[in-house]
């Protein structure tokens, strides 16, 4: 039995019944909201640690829905997407959406995605986030020390490559977005294009997979990068 | 010094020759070198003939030989008019770019010589072209300083005037004479007739004419002998002809005088005009009033009834902007029509006062830019040639004319450019609205199949059921959508639909077939007693149905009713479908029939649109030349209706 709660917000009657009826299969507890307005009031009668959340809602714009309750609650936000523009995605990610998924999507894909939050959620609940030294599989980070292990070897890193492992590790779970990432390491108004953030990101990864061989780095094309917690991989 | 070098490269990267022709003898060694240079070096060569504006008739043979020699050898003719000879090939070699000039060079007469020579002045003037100077052994007329062939300077007016002038000046010398003033005082006053005749004549003839007289007249009544023509005192031989030189020049420098101002008045009565034609042609909205405005004012201002051919009706009647009452017969255009098919071909002039068809009644002209022709115009020439200054009107205006219609023309394509991209982005717009539409049945359809395959045994029993309906919806929905989808494809592609008599009540059961049985509500059909039959593409109307029915299916509550309705009305057959939903708003009621409109939600990404169903049922009463709206039923929901032809058939 999985003690998440969580929060569905679909329009679509089939896709709904899709939804409930596999989180009852894997036997969630969750709840239903058909609607932008109900979707936020179950939020806050129901404090849910993940919401699955449909973007095209009849009432309000889902990511209204986002912004409302990102202000309040610190609960995962997996968005499902029937429109193949990353511009939706990227702007739900900005507004505080934690992951994606673009119809059709699997139900493995969704369990997965579900089971990932879960993971993460525990991780937050029992380590603060000011911890001092982050582990995922191979990979430990020593803030402190400013010292980057991958299997027992010391890697050395540009101070723009830490900053960015350093993102990552901190939001490990989370898709991020290129501007969200720019506008983090480089600081916002500064003209750094996403190109030099790619030459980066590359040469961060060279240095992390010279000794692990698994990427815990993974690209969303068009969208951003997404530091993958070891044991989802 | 960076310009030039410049224009050098261009030059270099693309040499043009322009070749200057004449009716002189020598003009063929000038063709023969320029087209031998041609072979060797050009890539484009252009030969033009320079025409003194009021020259009567070109048609001398030799010109003709040369030009068709300069054509043969390679070169497109161009036929300039101008008395500015010189200027004429410097405007013109600016304006093509021309790296090479050839001309023919007659050395002037020796009292000439003191002027700058020709070829000195276009290397002044032309300091980038390479000149090509060949010589003319022969004292053939100067090829580019030929005689104006004028009328003659004649006329009765100015004659008596000069008389009057010199009468007048006589017997104030006499006074003079009387008076015991200086016989000088006789020599100023007839210098100042012959000044006063040189100013009000229209010729310098008469200029000469009143110094001659002014010499015989003094010598013959104030000089002694008086009253003989003979002089005792040789110094007034040298008083003569100082005295004749300076009338005479006084008189050219009066008559220059005269014409600088007729030309100042001319070029701004020139620039008027054309800045009246160019402003009209700038409000002109379409070709057609492009070519009316440039047409009627070039009537206006010539005097002449003015024809214009379009490019592709030169076999038909052109349209006549006649300037008096005096009616041309089409009949008598018809035998232009040679002379309007050369022109055409050619781009370039015939008819009367030309070489081409000189006994035509009308000058046709090619109205052209560089790569379109657009049209022919005619201009009927019963009233004599064209004067210098309306031949610069005339060219100038057509030069207009044929610069709007080019623009227009530019203008035409690039909005055909726009419709189709407009189109383009509709198509593309359709595409990713279709995938939009599909992606949510098939994540439900894909979704439960997993499921059922991996998880079957953990589900109960109604949630299986559950899902089964699922997937046979979905899949209904994609079956309906993909049915849409081929009828737009098909209607886009062809809007011709097959029409024929068919039973109202057939067509309404396939479509409740088609759309299977709905347990949730209940549908009711409503026809008359006897059988109603309408012309449709029975496949088409019943597919019109099926989205209608669908819709109330899956819009409205469950348990609510969905009537449909057929009855006559005098010559159409009305067909309904009404539903006890929400209704629509009137805001929406003609939206809903838009490509992709989703109803309430602003937001594009509703988890299902309503499809293009509506969108396509409108197509398809278009294509049956009908339509169909959306009304507010009573009390509650909506009605769609739509009408038919009806058929009336003979039951025996």
């Amino acid at each position: 039995m999985n003690d998440m709660k969580i929060l569905v917000v679909e329009d679509d009657r089939p896709v709904m019944n899709l939804i409930t009826t596999t989180l009852k299969i894997h036997e969630y507890e969750y709840s239903q909201a058909a609607n932008g307005v109900q979707a936020i009031s179950l939020c806050s009668s129901l404090n849910p640690d993940l919401i699955l959340l449909d973007l095209g809602l009849p009432d309000i714009d889902g990511i209204e829905v986002i912004r409302n309750v990102r202000s309040w609650s610190s609960a995962v936000i997996i968005i499902i997407s029937a429109r193949d523009e990353d511009s939706d995605k990227i702007e739900a990610l900005d507004a505080g959406a934690d992951d994606y998924l673009t119809k059709p999507f699997s139900v493995d894909e969704m369990m997965a995605r579900i089971r990932a939050a879960g993971r993460r959620m525990q991780y937050l609940n029992t380590k603060s986030d000011e911890s001092a030294v982050f582990v995922n599989g191979p990979l430990s980070i020593d803030f402190a020390s400013n010292l980057v292990m991958v299997s027992g070897n010391e890697i050395h890193l540009t101070s723009n490559e830490y900053k960015l492992l350093c993102l990552l590790a901190r939001n490990a779970g989370k898709v991020l977005t290129h501007t969200w990432i720019i506008d983090r390491i480089w600081g916002r108004g500064v003209s750094t294009d996403i190109v030099s953030l790619r030459v980066y990101m590359t040469s961060l990864r060279k240095k992390l997979k010279a000794y692990t061989g698994t990427d815990l780095i993974r690209t969303h094309i068009g969208i951003g990068y997404q530091m993958v917690r070891a044991e989802n991989l | 010094m960076n310009e030039m070098r410049k224009d050098e490269k261009n030059s270099a990267k693309n040499t043009v020759v322009l070749l200057c022709l004449s009716s002189s003898p020598s003009s063929r060694r000038v063709i023969q070198a320029a087209a031998e240079f041609l072979r060797i070096e050009g890539s484009e060569g252009i030969a033009i003939y320079v025409a003194p504006n009021d020259a009567l008739n070109d048609d001398n043979p030799r010109l003709e030989e040369n030009i068709a020699l300069a054509r043969e050898s390679g070169f497109e003719f161009h036929s300039l008019q101008s008395d500015d000879i010189l200027v004429s090939i410097t405007e013109y070699a600016k304006r093509i770019s021309a790296s090479h000039l050839f001309l023919g060079y007659t050395a002037p007469p020796i009292l000439l010589q003191t002027r700058r020579t020709v070829s000195e002045q276009l290397t002044q003037a032309l300091p980038n072209v390479i000149i090509h100077v060949i010589p003319d052994p022969l004292s053939s007329p100067v090829p580019l300083m030929q005689k104006k062939s004028g009328r003659s300077p004649w006329n009765i007016h100015d004659f008596v005037l000069v008389l009057a002038i010199m009468a007048a000046a006589t017997f104030m010398c006499f006074w003079v004479d009387q008076s015991r003033y200086s016989n000088a005082n006789i020599i100023t006053i007839y210098i100042l007739a012959v000044l006063i005749a040189s100013l009000w004549t229209s010729h310098q003839i008469y200029g000469i004419m009143a110094s001659i007289l002014y010499i015989l007249l003094f010598n013959f009544l104030f000089i002694e002998p008086r009253f003989t023509l003979l002089v005792y005192d040789p110094e007034y031989l040298m008083t003569y002809f100082v005295t004749m030189a300076a009338a005479l020049i006084t008189g050219s420098l009066a008559v220059r005088v005269k014409n600088i101002a007729r030309r100042s008045a001319e070029n701004a009565y020139q620039a008027k005009i054309l800045l009246d034609t160019s402003n009209q042609l700038e409000q002109a909205q379409s070709a057609d009033e492009i070519i009316s405005i440039s047409c009627r004012q070039l009537a206006t201002l010539l005097s002449r009834t003015v024809l214009f051919y379009g490019k592709d009706e030169i076999n038909a009647d052109p349209q006549i902007y006649p300037i008096s009452a005096k009616a041309i017969s089409l009949g008598e255009l018809q035998k232009d029509h040679e002379t309007v098919t050369w022109v055409k071909e050619h781009r370039h002039y015939a008819g009367a006062y030309t070489s081409r068809w000189p006994d035509c009644q009308r000058q046709y002209l090619s109205i052209h830019t560089d790569d379109y022709g657009y049209g022919i115009i005619g201009i009927d020439m019963s009233g004599g040639p064209f004067s210098e200054f309306e031949n610069m009107i005339l060219h100038s205006i057509l030069n207009e004319f044929a610069m709007a219609l080019e623009n227009e023309r530019i203008e035409q394509e690039r909005q055909r450019a726009e419709i189709k991209a407009e189109n383009e982005r509709m198509r593309a717009s359709f595409l990713r609205s279709i995938s939009h539409d599909l992606r949510t049945p098939l994540t439900s359809i894909y979704g439960n199949a997993t499921n059922l395959s991996a998880n079957e045994k953990y589900m109960s029993e109604e949630d299986r059921r559950k899902v089964y309906t699922d997937i046979r919806d979905d899949a209904v929905w994609l079956v309906d959508e993909m049915e849409n989808i081929l009828s737009v494809t098909r209607l886009e592609s062809d809007p011709k639909i097959n029409l024929s008599a068919e039973n109202v009540e057939d067509v309404i059961e396939e479509s409740l077939r088609r759309i299977g049985s709905h347990s949730g509500h209940q549908i009711i059909v409503r026809l008359p007693d006897y059988p109603l039959f309408a012309l449709m593409d029975a496949k088409l109307i019943s597919q019109v149905l099926v989205n209608l029915l669908s819709n109330a299916v899956k819009y409205t509550p469950e348990n609510t009713e969905i009537i449909i309705a057929a009855e006559k009305k005098d010559d159409i057959v009305e067909i309904s479908v009404s539903d006890q939903g929400e209704g629509i708003a009137d805001e929406e009621k003609e939206q809903i029939f838009e490509l992709f409109h989703t109803g309430k939600s602003a937001h594009a990404d509703s988890s299902r649109s309503m499809g293009v169903g509506l969108n396509v049922c409108r197509m398809i009463m278009q294509a049956h030349g009908s339509t169909i709206s959306v009304h507010d039923n009573v009390p509650r929901g909506s009605v769609f209706v739509f009408t038919l032809k009806a058929e009336d058939i003979d039951y025996e």
